[in-house]
């Protein structure tokens, strides 16, 4: 493993050898990766070679999805989220996600936002007013939806049901954003318009972005990491890696030779 | 031809053709039930027949007519009703003193008179004579009561007094409006009145009540535990064999025939469970049982159980049907198990939940077999449901409409000519399902409409 990583560095979430096993086949083995807080990262690799499976070990949803098994650390500001006495629910508002394909509920707007506060024992309905129109505004959806908070979310376009889930996920305030590859199912202004958002989320959040779009990995993220059959092959500035990448198949992967 | 074969057009036209057997089929069934079932009260025109040459004509209804084949050549015979007025003393003999007669075409006279008149008597006895002007009766009687002076079959005549009438016609001189008017009045009594003595006349209020009552008990009974379990089989059980064993037993219990449901229900739930039920509460009323007997409750839990299967099925389906992608965008917003289940998986799923209870009313209600063995009966003294406290007696006996149409149709003397009447009864029954079936899909309607899920 190649790491070229900067000795002073701040870190939000820090992966320590870290393996994962679907069943009995292995998906994760040995990742160490840290995740800088307000930055982008950016998980590049061929597809089924584990993007997805660590974007998910950060917030504990592997679990939810298949008989798994892990070994090594995650760690949330210094703090193991694999221990037992975990809040799982409390760790995944603090890691919010979005999905490749847009899953707003079918309730209305508002509720899709208010979902998470209200489990949350938000009652006020003069605080989830607030909070709902905060987040939409971030998400640059407040000035479509704003006359049809109460339709239903599904008859959103697909670009602003995916802003909507972003939305909804950040509703909560989270620390860490999680995505997985959360253009790959919209038309070219929809992703443009989902990147930008990304670029300004970082000034509050940490983001993690999985994508399988080089350009777009390169336009969004501060850092890159560059998995190959659950291994983490090379982590570094994403400036570095497109422009010097210090391994053989990184290179290969970036110029489109493999994968 | 080739060409034709091979685009697989004949294809289509099997299974269209299969489609349009099938829709014939069914549309023959309704069509029977009804046309067979609104006749029952539509009210037919009185004949007048002769049993011998010098006899008295009498008056009498038409039943139908029946081809005899005992001889030779195939005679035609008619099926007549004479009505509840013989009594013995009358009777010219006794091949001739039964209520329905077996005529010859001959025997019937072609007039009908006009002042031939249809009464209905509270008591369920149908009478059929000839309406006397009453001015001239009066003559030589006292105006002492106010009534009908009735003439039947071969008796002087008598006055029927007004208050043991409950409606009566003259068939043969009713406009059509009058007929139509006659035709509702029998059904509104039919639909709100109780049953006569003899079962086959008067009303089935009683056991369109309790069929009623007893398919919504029984739905409310199957409801809740048919959707618990189906949640707990999809959403928490461990994905291994042993659930797969569960579930294929489960799917397999809709197999049990409703019969054995019912003999268990007996062995069980009345014995068992209704007998403890009597020495835990009731002891002072031992030896007569209060629970441990056949009744309303009983009745519905069999029927539950007999469904349970329908339900679990159906929502099951549901539940497997929503996207995965639904509980997981729950999870990560922080919901727990029991938060995502309660406020995303169950609201989303309930158009199949109620799917599950359409197929299970739909199928309890049309059940008999096991209702005789756990508390239906051929005519209840009571109400299962009265303004008596506790208002809803759930160990009463109650009368069921697919019952009665079996002790009407099978089980009672008159059985060859109430074939109408059963016919009446179905429609009735049929009528009911419908309405059942329909409230609970237009309930699932509106949940569909409100959870849309757009692909
Ligand atoms: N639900 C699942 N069941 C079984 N295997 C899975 C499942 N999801 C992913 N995998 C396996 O885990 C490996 C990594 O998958 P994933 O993390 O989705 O890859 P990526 O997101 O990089 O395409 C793949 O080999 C895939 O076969
Ligand atoms: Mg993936």
């Amino acid at each position: 493993m190649q790491t070229a990583m900067p000795t002073t560095m701040q870190t939000k979430v820090a992966i320590r050898d870290f393996s994962l096993w679907f069943q009995h086949q292995q998906v994760l083995d040995s990742i160490e990766l840290t995740i800088p807080p307000n930055q982008v990262t950016a998980l590049i690799g061929p597809s089924g070679c584990g993007k997805s499976s660590l974007l998910r070990a950060m917030n504990r949803m592997n679990e939810l999805m298949i008989d798994c098994r892990n070994q090594g650390q995650v760690l949330l500001d210094g703090q193991n989220i694999y221990q037992p006495e975990t809040d799982v629910a409390r760790l995944r508002c603090r890691v919010g996600m979005v999905f490749q394909k847009p899953n707003p509920f079918p309730k209305s707007v508002y509720d899709n936002v208010a979902f998470g506060l209200r489990l949350q024992g938000e009652r006020s309905r003069r605080r989830l007013d607030e909070q709902v129109e905060s987040a939409l505004k971030q998400v640059g959806l407040w000035s479509e939806v704003k006359s049809r908070l109460h339709q239903n979310a599904l008859t959103l376009s697909t670009g602003q049901q995916q802003r909507l889930v972003i939305a909804r996920a950040i509703a909560l305030q989270p620390e860490v954003l999680l995505l997985d590859e959360p253009a790959s199912a919209l038309d070219p202004i929809s992703t443009l318009k989902v990147e930008e958002l990304i670029y300004e989320l970082k000034a509050t959040y940490t983001v993690v972005i999985v994508t399988h779009n080089m350009q777009q990995a390169a336009r969004v993220s501060d850092y890159t990491a560059f998995l190959n059959q659950g291994r983490l092959v090379e982590w570094a500035a994403t400036h570095t890696i497109f422009t010097q990448p210090a391994s053989q198949q990184t290179e290969d992967y970036i110029t489109g030779r493999f994968g | 031809m080739r060409q034709w074969w091979q685009q697989g057009s004949p294809w289509v036209w099997l299974s269209a053709s299969a489609l349009l057997l099938c829709l014939g089929l069914f549309m023959a069934l309704l069509g029977l039930i009804a046309v067979k079932g609104m006749q029952h009260f539509w009210p037919a025109p009185l004949v007048q027949f002769q049993l011998s040459e010098q006899g008295k004509p009498q008056l009498g209804r038409l039943v139908r007519q029946i081809s005899d084949r005992s001889e030779a050549a195939t005679n035609r015979l008619w099926l007549l009703d004479r009505g509840d007025g013989l009594s013995k003393e009358n009777a010219e003999s006794p091949a001739s003193s039964g209520r329905y007669l077996l005529l010859e075409a001959q025997q019937l006279l072609p007039e009908r008179p006009s002042n031939a008149v249809l009464v209905q008597l509270h008591d369920g006895r149908t009478l059929y004579g000839t309406m006397l002007d009453a001015a001239e009766v009066w003559q030589s009687q006292e105006q002492a009561e106010t009534g009908l002076w009735l003439e039947l079959a071969s008796q002087r005549p008598v006055l029927l007094p007004a208050e043991d009438i409950r409606a009566y016609w003259l068939p043969n001189q009713l406009s059509l409006w009058q007929r139509g008017v006659v035709f509702c009045q029998e059904w509104r009594h039919f639909l709100t009145a109780a049953p006569s003595q003899n079962q086959s006349a008067g009303g089935i209020f009683p056991a369109i009540f309790g069929t009623l009552v007893m398919v919504l008990l029984m739905a409310v009974l199957v409801t809740p535990f048919g959707i618990l379990a189906a949640i707990y089989l999809h959403e928490y059980a461990p994905k291994n064999w042993l659930t797969q064993l569960i579930r294929t037993s489960v799917y397999n219990l809709a197999g049990i025939p409703s019969v054995v449901m019912g003999i268990f229900g007996l062995a069980f739930f009345v014995y068992v469970l209704g007998g403890s039920l009597d020495r835990l509460f009731y002891a002072d009323q031992l030896p007569a049982p209060t629970f441990g007997t056949p009744g309303l409750f009983w009745a519905a839990l069999t029927l539950a159980l007999l469904t349970l299967p329908v339900v679990i099925v159906a929502t099951e389906e549901g539940l497997s049907r929503l996207p995965q992608a639904q509980r997981l965008g729950s999870f990560a917003l922080g919901a727990t198990q029991a938060e995502t289940i309660w406020k995303v998986v169950v609201p989303q799923a309930a158009p199949a939940m109620l799917t599950g209870l359409i197929l299970a009313i739909a199928r309890a209600a049309g059940e008999v077999a096991p209702l005789m063995l756990v508390g239906v009966v051929k005519s209840a003294p009571q109400l299962p449901v009265d303004m008596q406290f506790p208002f809803i007696h759930l160990e009463r006996k109650f009368m069921h409409l697919g019952y009665h149409l079996y002790d009407v149709g099978f089980q009672s003397p008159d059985a060859e000519v109430a074939m109408s009447l059963v016919y009446a009864i179905g429609l009735v029954l049929l009528t009911l399902i419908l309405l059942l079936n329909l409230s609970a899909f237009l309930l699932r309607q509106r949940l569909r409409r409100k959870y849309r899920l757009i692909d």
